[in-house]
């Protein structure tokens, strides 16, 4: 037997009488759970959105905290300088000769 | 007065048709499932090999041709429309099931102690199904459209959106594949 009469006779000669019911039922019940194609998109823009505010602020709040993390020991350091030396500083601003006038 | 474009009467007849679909009319769309539900149930068979499966992707097809019947324009046929639809859900159906690999190749296809129960002309057809699983996807969708279709060559043309002498190259080549492949296991069945 030829390969096209083989299967031609493997062929569907008839459907399903149910499936027209069966597709309106698929249908109604896509009805029922639609949503507008925009809300998709939608979503997909608020995600990148959402993940785009992430990035930044953990840029933001890590820069900061670095710049933060450098003033305060330039102020710490300079503050202890200051507290141990702060006669021997100012007195070199005045010259000896002052105190003894 | 301008006289616009006027499309023809089978054009016409098309968007119409389309038109009612996408606004709900029941009785249009039966009309349209009843006309297309066998065609489309050999051509997703035809490609799977399952009716089951063919009909659930059946059902997908139409309702992907319901919900999109508002964008068809009427720049090709209705039916060539609706056998692209169907051809494209099916073959991504095959890639995303990987019913390639789920399929057993030829090659490894053994005659067993239970095929011996088979009558020979059923083994013949499983053999051949398989063959047809491992054509080139163009090839195989020309081979099922001209034989579980019965479609002519020029429809398929139109269809797979190529020339007439391509469709038959493409038809040509595959049923000489399928000749070769077949070749030796049906020697081994008749013995």
């Amino acid at each position: 037997m030829k390969i096209e009469e083989m299967l031609m006779k493997d062929r569907i000669e008839e459907a399903n009488p149910y499936s027209f019911a069966r597709l309106e039922a698929k249908i109604d019940a896509n009805r029922k759970q639609y949503l507008p194609k925009s809300f998709g998109v939608a979503v997909r823009l608020a995600f990148c959105a959402v993940v785009l505010l992430l990035g930044a602020n953990a840029y933001v709040v890590f820069s900061q905290t670095s710049q933060i993390r450098e003033t305060a020991q330039r102020d710490s350091s300079y503050e202890k300088f200051m507290s141990d030396n702060y006669y021997d500083v100012l007195a070199n601003y005045y010259p000896e000769e002052l105190f003894f006038e | 007065m301008v006289v616009p474009f006027i499309k023809g009467n089978r054009e016409m007849e098309d968007l119409v048709v389309a038109k009612k679909i996408a606004q709900g009319d029941k009785q249009v769309f039966e009309t349209f499932f009843n006309e297309y539900n066998l065609k489309l149930l050999n051509l997703c068979y035809g490609m799977l090999h399952n009716r089951a499966e063919a009909e659930d992707l059946v059902q997908e097809v139409f309702i992907e041709i319901f919900n999109n019947a508002k964008y068809f324009k009427g720049n090709a046929k209705l039916s060539t429309w609706v056998y692209r639809i169907a051809i494209n859900k099916t073959i991504s159906h095959i890639r995303k099931k990987k019913i390639r690999n789920i399929f057993i190749p030829l090659e490894n296809i053994q005659v067993s102690d239970t095929d011996s129960d088979w009558n020979e002309q059923e083994l013949k057809l499983k053999y051949l199904k398989a063959a047809i699983d491992s054509l080139p996807a163009k090839q195989r969708t020309a081979m099922v459209l001209f034989t579980y279709d019965q479609m002519p060559q020029k429809d398929i043309a139109e269809v797979m959106n190529c020339s007439l002498a391509a469709v038959e190259v493409m038809i040509h080549r595959a049923k000489k594949i399928l000749k070769q492949k077949l070749e030796t296991k049906y020697k081994e069945i008749e013995q």
